[in-house]
Formats: structure tokens, sequence, C-alpha cells
């Protein structure tokens, strides 16, 4: 059996982000950067890129005169990354990838 | 005891370390607990204040987690639980009050009173100590966690049994004593980390968000 990974979810950077968001309701900008030890712009980059496809949510709110961006993974990215997780097991598992 | 199997539990778990690390839980816990015992003998008072703390200190952490606990090192919100087994654990409840009803009748004709069950209410509420403490050793993969059940219940027990020993003491005392014991611990330990938290953590500008005015 053959499985197509999904090159942009593979992509480290964004790999670290689906991940961290697969495993909690919401976070900030904030709370990823600092757990993915990327620069603002690296982040908001890659952010970008999965919002593009629908894999995640990014709200933005006003707090205390400061835009406060929400971001959380979207049913669409819950699946794609549990193919992604699915498609890297087998393949460790020895099956094959297109 | 889930250990930490694969890499998608051990980031769930330190997330969920990472949402309570400013103490509030502490706090919120060693308030309830001294409304509680303080208030025994008041129950109309002790419901408001209970109600009171309720709905004033979501509202109140909010506000000190937005003013303190975000701007150091971001905001997330973990999955709600989902591995806190109900079932088993109504049935340890039900075993330990059908215990404590079976202590009680089995206690000689002179003590089997209304006051003995206060007097052993400090052994109960230890135990049920034990649900949360599993939920959050459980959810944060962090063993030590577990002493917020057994300390409690060493604790309640050793109270328990001196209050109902040849000179029984009043009915509150106990009570009194194990709620202001663990009480004020819950808040002191809560605030002290609230208080370190702030301090070794510095507040990061997003440099990226643009400023309203």
């Amino acid at each position: 059996m053959t499985n197509k990974l999904n090159e942009l979810i593979h992509q480290p950077s964004r790999l670290q982000i689906m991940a961290l968001l697969y495993v909690i309701e919401e976070a900030d900008m904030l709370y990823l950067k600092k757990k993915t030890g990327m620069t603002w712009g690296n982040l908001s980059s890659h952010l970008s890129k999965l919002e593009e496809v629908a894999y995640v949510e990014i709200m933005k709110s006003v707090e205390n005169k400061k835009m406060r961006t929400t971001i959380t993974l979207t049913d669409k990215g819950k699946s794609e990354y549990d193919s992604y997780r699915e498609s890297i097991l087998e393949l460790v598992n020895g099956g094959a990838i297109e | 005891m889930k250990h930490i199997a694969d890499p998608l539990t051990h980031l769930e778990q330190e997330t969920y370390r990472d949402s309570m690390q400013d103490g509030l839980m502490f706090v919120f816990t060693g308030l309830m607990l001294v409304i509680l015992g303080n208030l025994f003998g008041y129950p109309l008072i002790q419901a408001v204040a209970l109600l009171t703390i309720f709905i004033i200190f979501p509202r109140g952490s909010e506000l000190l987690r937005r003013r303190y606990v975000y701007p150091r090192v971001g905001y997330v919100k973990p999955k709600s639980s989902n591995n806190f087994e109900i079932i088993p654990f109504v049935i340890f409840i039900s075993s330990v009050l059908i215990i404590a009803g079976l202590t009680v009748a089995l206690l000689p004709e002179g003590y089997r009173d209304t006051d003995n069950l206060y007097r052993i209410m400090p052994f109960l509420l230890g135990m049920v100590f034990f649900g949360p403490a599993l939920d959050v050793a459980d959810r944060t993969g962090q063993d030590r966690y577990l002493l917020m059940g057994l300390l409690p219940t060493i604790s309640g027990l050793l109270i328990t049994v001196l209050s109902v020993s040849a000179t029984p003491w009043p009915a509150y005392r106990g009570l009194l004593l194990f709620t202001s014991i663990w009480g004020l611990t819950s808040f002191i330990v809560g605030v002290v980390l609230f208080w370190l938290f702030v301090t070794t953590h510095v507040v990061e500008e997003y440099t990226d968000d643009e400023q309203i005015e």
C-alpha cells in the first residue's frame, strides 16, 4: 500500500506547529513562539501558509489596546494531521510512500 | 499511571503543565478549603461564600493571567480532561462513604451520633482529594501530584483518629484544623508560585502585532 506524505505538514517548523496545536484547544502567538523557538516572522509566515489551506484558524481580538492573536487547529487540520501520522507510521513500519 | 508513551502525550502533558505553572489553581483550592472549614456551621453563609468564590475567582484569575501571565509565557488552553475516569472515581467515593457509615455504625453506643460524622469528615475530605490528584498527575505526567491526595488523606486519618479518641474533640475542631492546614498551605503555595512566576519570567513584546491607539 502506498501513501502520499502531506508536504505542507512535513516541513519541520510547520510539523512542530501542527503537533502543538493538535494537543491543545488554542494558543496565542507568544505561546507558539516560545514553544517552537521560531522568530516572529518565521512563525507568522508558517501560520499564514497553514491558514491558506484552512488547517489553522487565526482569530484576532483587541485586549488592553493590543491585538491578541489566537490560533486553533481546524477540523480539516486535525484530519490532515491524523493522515500524516498514519502515513509516517506506515513508512516506519515498512510501507511505501509515493 | 500513564507514563510518557508517545511524543504527543508528552507534548500534551507539557502544555498542561504550562497552563498551570502560575499557581492560581492552588490559590483557588486554598480559598475554597478555608471557607468550607471555617463556615461549616453556617450553611447559608458558606453557600453564599462558596458561590461568590466560584463566580468571582475565575474572572479575577483571568484578569490576573491577562495582566501577568499571558504577556510573559503566552496563552494556552489545554484540551478538556478526557482521561478522568468518572465511574471508578464515583465507585471509589461511594466506597469511602459506605466505609465511613460503617465506621460510625461500629462505634460504641455513646459515640454514635452526627458529631462523629463531622469527626470523620477530615478523612473523607482527604480521600476526596485523590480524584483531582490522580487527574492532575495523569495530565501533567508528574506523579508528585499524587501527594496532593496522599498527604491530605494521611493527615485526615490522623486528625479523625485523634478526634474520636478517648477524649473526643468538639465536633468541628478536626474539620476546622484539616481545612485550615490544607487551605492555608495550598493558598500560600499558590501565592509563592505566582510570585516566583512573575519574578522569573520577563514580559515579551508582540513585535508583529500592532498597537491600537
